[in-house]
């Protein structure tokens, strides 16, 4: 939670280095799958991220 | 990936996972494993096999390369580098006269060549044959005069033998051959010893108009490195960011540019460099960069301590934090983490103070440090934990300097219960009670000091401390703050609560990067205000320390 967030806030600040983290957030997330209630609420925060 | 400069002697090889953290593989692992399987899986990719071998030459591997060498010269036959490189094992494993018929026979067949020429010029040295080696040599410049190393070992023959002038007269000898750029590298800086700058720029200018486009990176290395060692610092960034390109020339270059723009105070043109090579992913990179970001925001806080003299008020605002900042109020992620409404007396938390060796008397506005950042992030968890273990509306104050010179206020005496009080009762805040922390980092074991006040008459309930162990490795963070927790519920008659299933503190060890990551979270988001980006320094440390913390927690290694 504090990692997504951190991403999430990153964005207002620097969004090339959201973008460069948001990348590494979704290797991550291929690799270590969460629960899918868990994932939904991620990928909830995330939405921001991917949108302008 | 591999680094190439864990040279043999030293006990590990740094290598880098597909997050590009960080780790250290024990030097005998990765010689009876790592490489031997490497080989195994690059044996038909002749590119990536001959990378492997070089780094592996480069490590001093030589002995245990020798069959995979010959293999890819075999695979790669028509390769000048290949051959190098099987000549060069060779050589380096005392086959001699195997090592010159390798490369003999590579010219043979393929002609002249630069560096297979210089290589076998270091056989008929190593086997003892000067002469025929400085001849060799000597080929291997008139053939190709830009390979540095036969120009700095031709040099240096010539030194030895005839002195210095001799040295600068064959560099002069070398510079009349056709195409003959890199040797203006060594002419100008033979200049720029004798303090001849306009030499030194006429060679360097000679140099890049023959070299063409793209400007290799030794280049201009060594121009930017030679000019800014002799104190040429401006005249280093004019030629050096006319051809940079952060993506070619990388870290080597970038780093002699971010230094010259530091030195001269440039900190926005050398933080823009950092960025650039930053944003190229590379891990090898990051201790450096890291570094770099750590100067750069150490200068512009001394900068902005500058305007901050004692004569002028420092004006400080009070930045409000009433639920944890990981927990967004928005759905559905707060349904992982059910809590009840809030209810009761308003509890403020007021901390950012810490003592510490090496104090001044005053309030500064710093760098993050170990204790200014605990000095924070303790009272952002005490928050947390009341957050989820009770239904008390919770508000952690943190001092802030606005205006010009934004950032956090770091006090090095504990707040008074007067101040605090006056605090707890201002119209944006009213709280009834108020909790005073303040972080004693003067001596080991660190410790954490409570005072429980009432805003109305300020009334000091509660006193107490914690011990904080910052290596302890059975650490339990809610032991940290069981006592002041029951003093504050007994004070306000709040019953407590139990906190929602996910709500997880990493203990032990891992429990302070979960602290400097849940500060960090509230940097990242002070920054976002406007005329605050300035204050945030290193951020990706703060998004690697996060991203490292799963693993932390679970006191293993991430995979390699």
């Amino acid at each position: 939670m504090i990692l997504v967030q951190s991403v999430v806030a990153m964005k207002e600040v620097d969004s090339s280095i959201a973008s460069e983290y948001r990348q590494r957030l979704e290797r991550i997330r291929s690799q270590y799958p969460l629960q899918p209630p868990v994932d939904r609420a991620l990928m909830g925060m995330t939405a921001s991220l991917t949108s302008d | 990936m591999a680094t190439s400069d864990d040279k043999p002697g030293r006990s590990s090889i740094r290598v880098y996972d597909e997050y590009g953290r960080e780790r250290l593989i024990d030097r005998k692992v990765w010689r009876d494993r790592v490489l031997p399987q490497a080989i195994r899986e690059n044996w038909h990719n002749a590119e990536a096999l001959y990378s492997m071998l070089a780094e592996a030459l480069g490590d001093g591997y030589e002995a245990d390369i020798v069959k995979a060498a010959e293999h890819l010269h075999k695979l790669d036959r028509k390769s000048a580098r290949s051959t190098c490189l099987y000549g060069v094992v060779l050589m380096r494993v005392g086959r001699i006269e195997d090592a010159a018929r390798v490369m003999r026979a590579y010219l043979a067949t393929n002609g002249e060549d630069g560096y297979v020429l210089l290589n076998l010029a270091k056989v008929y040295s190593a086997g003892g044959d000067k002469a025929k080696a400085r001849e060799t040599l000597w080929r291997a410049i008139e053939f190709d005069p830009n390979v540095d190393n036969a120009l700095q070992w031709y040099g240096a023959i010539e030194r030895e033998e005839r002195g210095p002038s001799a040295q600068v007269r064959a560099w002069q000898r070398i510079a009349a051959l056709p195409n003959s750029w890199r040797v203006r590298l060594l002419l100008a800086r033979d200049a720029l010893e004798g303090a001849r700058l306009q030499d030194a720029l006429a060679f360097y200018e000679e140099a890049l108009r023959l070299a063409g486009d793209p400007v290799p990176a030794d280049v201009l290395v060594s121009i930017t490195g030679d000019l800014g060692s002799h104190g040429y610092l401006q005249e280093a960034l004019t030629i050096g960011t006319a051809h940079f390109s952060a993506k070619r020339h990388g870290l080597t270059v970038g780093n002699n540019l971010i230094k010259a723009h530091f030195d001269l105070n440039q900190f926005d043109a050398a933080q823009n460099i950092l960025d650039a090579l930053y944003a190229q992913g590379r891990p090898d990179y990051k201790s450096t960069l890291d570094y770099w970001a750590a100067e750069i925001a150490k200068a512009r806080v001394a900068k902005k301590s500058e305007r901050l003299t004692p004569a002028t008020p420092i004006p400080v605002s009070m930045v409000s934090v009433s639920r944890p900042l990981w927990l967004p109020d928005t759905l559905p992620v707060n349904l992982l983490f059910p809590t009840p409404a809030r209810t009761g007396p308003v509890i403020a938390i007021l901390g950012s103070t810490a003592s510490f060796q090496g104090e001044s008397p005053t309030i500064v506005l710093g760098l993050a440090t170990v204790p200014g950042t605990l000095s924070r992030a303790l009272p952002l968890f005490l928050a947390q934990e009341l957050f989820f273990r009770t239904s008390l509306p919770v508000k952690t104050l943190v001092p802030w300097v606005t205006g010009e010179s934004q950032g956090y206020v770091f006090g090095q005496r504990p707040w008074t219960d007067d101040y605090a009080a006056e605090v707890a009762t201002r119209a944006d805040v009213c709280a009834e009670w108020i909790l005073i922390v303040h972080l004693n980092a003067k001596n080991e074991p660190w410790s954490v000091d409570f005072r429980l006040v009432r805003s109305l008459g300020a009334a000091c309930a509660y006193e107490g401390s914690a011990t904080l162990r910052r290596d302890d490795p059975a650490l339990s963070p809610q032991e940290l703050t069981s006592a002041m927790q029951s003093a504050l519920l007994s004070a306000t008659g709040a019953k407590a609560v139990l906190p929602p299933p996910l709500y997880d503190v990493p203990a032990g060890k891992a429990f302070f990067p979960y602290l400097m990551s849940v500060e960090g979270l509230m940097s990242l988001d002070l920054a976002r205000k406007p005329g605050a980006t300035e204050t945030l320094h290193s951020p990706r440390d703060i998004i690697d320390r996060a991203l490292a913390l799963p693993w932390t927690a679970l006191q293993t290694s991430p995979p390699v």
